[in-house]
């Protein structure tokens, strides 16, 4: 079953168009397709499965593979960097015990950057991980913010802002308490600046989750 | 180090930590001390730092945090500038853990994650202009220095990326570059062995990484106790400004630790901004 969704059906969110479209792949148990403005990305997951390899299973870290393909060529220092980050992200998310001595294999395309597209990632590899029907702890809500040289804060800003940026952060929350999963920043800004920053992706976080919500809602018809 | 070699099991204490060591931490971090030399949440280790002790190097650090030994020698070369940046030079970072640090594979692809670090590095030091590349530009278009940073872990106690980061701001800092002029009358350039010119370097970034484990958030993690930490959060700051911040690994934390962790970063500054002078003019 496909399905689209579009972001008419949220309020509030003040960054570029979100839609996506979720079970695009028939191989894979959970696939989505993502995109925020420019920024496209595909996600699919796998398993579980059992564990091929001699890969030890702890009780806190699941058997968790994760690979991210850029659109070119192999993966350099940075996209490995992207990859431990979106990783970590969505394994958090998990949960563990119901797997035991089995794997999960997410897949993550990147299809046309446009900026932010660690926050795209991450969010495509939690709708994929909803599709898959996994057993989660919460939702992983990932958000784009920069900080621009006259002190505005623009929440999911597109290419041409977060290039004359000052600063630029990428954050991951959870979707109980919306404490912080992920973080990654760079960039000039004071610590007031930053908590600000971050308090504004909180708000923006909220709304993605009553979007993640309106996604679920369309396809569990018989939930309802 | 005896005990870690042949456990002693008549102390309960040695017998507490085998059976269950996240136990043994949590007990230690509940009452607000760690269970290695009585350092509080809050406390980094001891920093000890030296300049310019390779003689081959044209530019060089040692830095010891705890027990934890870095060193970062940079070797200058000249080459053609790429056809991009025609007025750019290169400063070309490595990572490495040599052997002696018998650390696991699999703590080196949880924990240490070299590549990361690297990314990093470049991030911080050339992305955010530490160091100036135009400022290794010797003839645009024709020469330029190319710098190679070679960072090794020589022994292994935790917190590697924060001893990276100053070795390697300490190496450049230190480095002295030769002149290389252009003499009209031979039609090349010359190299003058006995001019040396220091390298531009900006101020000092200052890296605190952050151990999480459960709910506890402290600083400056060392071995045994990031085998048990869930993540993972480095700050980088310069003069009371947030330059880089990256959280790696699952566990979520609340705000308000993470901006404690930013604030317990930016007050160590001052100290450290002191320490780092103080090993730069000693050379």
């Amino acid at each position: 079953m496909d399905l689209e969704v579009e972001s008419d059906d949220f309020v509030g969110w003040t960054g570029r168009p979100i839609k996506c479209e979720i079970n695009v792949l028939s191989k894979p148990e959970g696939s989505c397709i993502f995109s925020q403005g420019g920024t496209v990305v595909m996600a699919a997951l796998y398993g579980p499965h059992e564990i091929k390899h001699g890969k030890i299973q702890t009780e806190e870290t699941p058997a968790f593979q994760m690979s991210y393909r850029s659109k070119k060529g192999p993966p350099s220092n940075e996209s490995r960097s992207l990859e431990e980050l979106i990783k970590t992200a969505c394994e958090s998310v998990v949960f563990t015990r119901t797997f035991a001595r089995h794997e999960l294999t997410l897949v993550v395309q990147e299809m046309q950057n446009c900026g932010g597209i660690l926050s795209c990632a991450i969010n495509a590899g939690c709708l994929a991980m909803i599709n898959s029907g996994v057993d989660m702890q919460h939702l992983v809500l990932a958000v784009t913010a920069c900080l621009t040289n006259d002190n505005r804060i623009v929440v999911d800003p597109d290419e041409s802002q977060l290039k004359s940026a000052k600063m630029s952060m990428e954050v991951a929350f959870d979707s109980e308490l919306f404490n912080v999963i992920m973080v990654n920043s760079q960039g000039t800004s004071s610590v007031e600046e930053y908590q600000n920053t971050i308090g504004k992706c909180r708000e923006s976080a909220r709304i993605l989750k009553e979007y993640f919500k309106s996604v679920v809602k369309k396809y569990a018809e018989a939930l309802l | 180090m005896d005990l870690a070699a042949e456990p002693c099991f008549n102390q309960p204490e040695e017998v507490c930590k085998k059976i269950n060591p996240k136990k043994y931490l949590k007990d230690h971090l509940s009452q607000g001390v760690r269970p290695k030399d009585n350092r509080r949440l809050f406390s980094y280790r001891s920093v000890v730092g030296n300049v310019n002790f390779i003689k081959n190097c044209c530019g060089s650090s040692i830095v010891k945090i705890g027990s934890t030994t870095v060193i970062c020698g940079i070797k200058n070369e000249v080459t053609s500038p790429s056809k991009r940046f025609q007025n750019k030079g290169l400063l070309d970072i490595d990572c490495k853990l040599s052997d002696h640090c018998n650390v696991s594979l699999n703590h080196k692809n949880r924990v240490v994650l070299l590549k990361q670090c690297v990314s990093l590095l470049q991030k911080l030091f050339i992305g955010l202009k530490i160091v100036d590349l135009e400022s290794l530009c010797i003839a645009k278009g024709e020469l330029v220095w190319l710098l190679k940073a070679d960072i090794v872990c020589l022994d292994y106690d935790g917190g590697f990326w924060d001893a990276a980061v100053m070795a390697l701001h300490l190496a450049l800092s230190s480095t002295k570059l030769p002149v290389i002029e252009y003499s009209p009358e031979n039609e090349r350039f010359v190299l003058q062995e006995n001019t040396l010119v220091d390298l531009p370097v900006g101020k000092f970034p200052l890296a605190t990484s952050f151990g999480v484990f459960q709910d506890f958030v402290f600083t400056d993690p060392s071995f045994e106790e990031e085998q048990l930490c869930s993540s993972f959060f480095v700050v980088v700051v310069q003069d009371n400004a947030v330059k880089i911040t990256q959280k790696r690994g699952g566990y979520p934390i609340s705000d308000v630790k993470l901006m404690e962790c930013i604030n317990v970063a930016a007050s160590r500054y001052k100290i450290m901004e002191d320490v780092i002078r103080a090993i730069l003019e000693n050379r």
